[in-house]
């Protein structure tokens, strides 16, 4: 949640610059891990996992740029402030790249790995409730990404 | 690509009326299928075939492409599904397509405030009975049942997964009694 706002107004260099076509933009995407991705062009799909009851949540944007690439966004975000915000990006030569990139994000890599005690003392049953808390927690962020890029996907498909 | 015919059924614009300064592709969102979901292109008034008519259907699915088809309900049924103490809306469809396949299209909604997404699943009913796929949709909605949850949140459910799976089988048995589907026409039936 720290850097949501902070991003929001850094992936937007300029916005209907002259020379570029009526409905294209420039962004900048600040990528982790990665050079920034510059591109111009015009969001063709947004979906947003928004609900006040879980801490976080996936935001999927689809763009085509004016060179006829597309872009696709996957943008995870923190309701604590103690955690900052992620956002990844690739650029692909068709829609069915894009959409197959979308597909196949791991939402189970953004569950980070908590330990909250001593590995060498702690008694095997222990162990296993961490172990089976862990892959219960990245189930469930599986499924929430995997509902949102149906939900994407529906929307695109059907125009809606 | 959908002809623009087919479009037009289905509520997007044709050409003409998107008028000639409009982006040929930005107005239409509309993805092309794989192969084997990819609905047929018109047939001429000769060459039709049984179910040229029917609506195009999209079966949404959790993580891929919508699955595409013409197609008519054979038996729908909405119900109420309790899922280890939360009171969830479940819906069960059982679809005609055109060249003959049968799908299964399911969707579960938890109710407001506790935090879970809605599940969907699309089945293509290739295996007599249809236990194993519903098994695999009841074993799918149990493993989602969210562990993380804010402070203000209700506490997670009591998980029962014998109480679940007889609970799908109650409601998908009431759905199999259920009259069958009224045919619809010139609609596109969205899940």
């Amino acid at each position: 949640m720290s850097s949501m706002m902070e991003n929001a107004a850094a992936d937007i260099v300029t916005a209907g610059s002259p020379g570029l076509p009526p409905a294209a933009t420039a962004y900048c995407l600040q990528r982790a891990g990665a050079r920034p991705l510059r591109f111009e062009g015009s969001e063709l799909a947004m979906a947003m996992s928004f609900t006040p009851e879980v801490p976080y949540w996936y935001e999927i944007n689809l763009y085509r740029t004016v060179s006829q690439t597309f872009v696709t966004v996957v943008r995870l975000f923190y309701q604590s402030a103690d955690k900052s915000d992620t956002l990844r990006a690739w650029e692909s030569e068709s829609i069915d790249d894009a959409i197959d990139t979308l597909t196949q994000y791991d939402a189970g890599y953004d569950i980070p790995v908590t330990i909250d005690f001593d590995v060498d003392d702690a008694p095997p049953a222990e162990m296993a409730a961490e172990a089976m808390a862990m892959k219960a927690r990245i189930s469930e962020a599986r499924h929430h990404y995997k509902s949102l890029a149906g939900e994407l996907l529906f929307d695109l498909e059907s125009g809606a | 690509m959908v002809p623009e015919k087919e479009a037009s059924q289905a509520g997007a614009p044709t050409s003409d009326q998107r008028g000639p300064d409009a982006p040929d592709v930005l107005d239409e969102p509309r993805i092309e299928t794989s192969e084997a979901e990819q609905v047929p292109e018109a047939a001429s008034p000769a060459t039709r075939t049984p179910g040229d008519d029917w609506p195009i259907i999209l079966l949404r699915r959790d993580g891929a492409r919508p699955v595409r088809f013409r197609g008519q309900p054979i038996v729908s049924f909405t119900g109420s599904y309790d899922l280890g103490g939360w009171d969830c809306l479940q819906d069960v469809a059982l679809f005609l397509a055109q060249h003959n396949q049968i799908y299964l299209g399911l969707s579960l909604h938890p109710p407001h405030g506790v935090g879970a997404r809605p599940v969907f699943a699309c089945f293509e009913v290739t295996e007599t009975p249809l236990e194993p796929l519903l098994a695999r949709w009841s074993t799918r909605v149990r493993d989602h049942i969210p562990l993380q949850r804010s402070v203000d949140a209700p506490p997670p459910p009591r998980i029962a997964p014998a109480e679940v799976t007889a609970g799908f089988h109650t409601l998908t048995a009431q759905c199999f009694r259920a009259e069958p589907a009224q045919p619809e026409r010139n609609n596109e039936c969205r899940q």
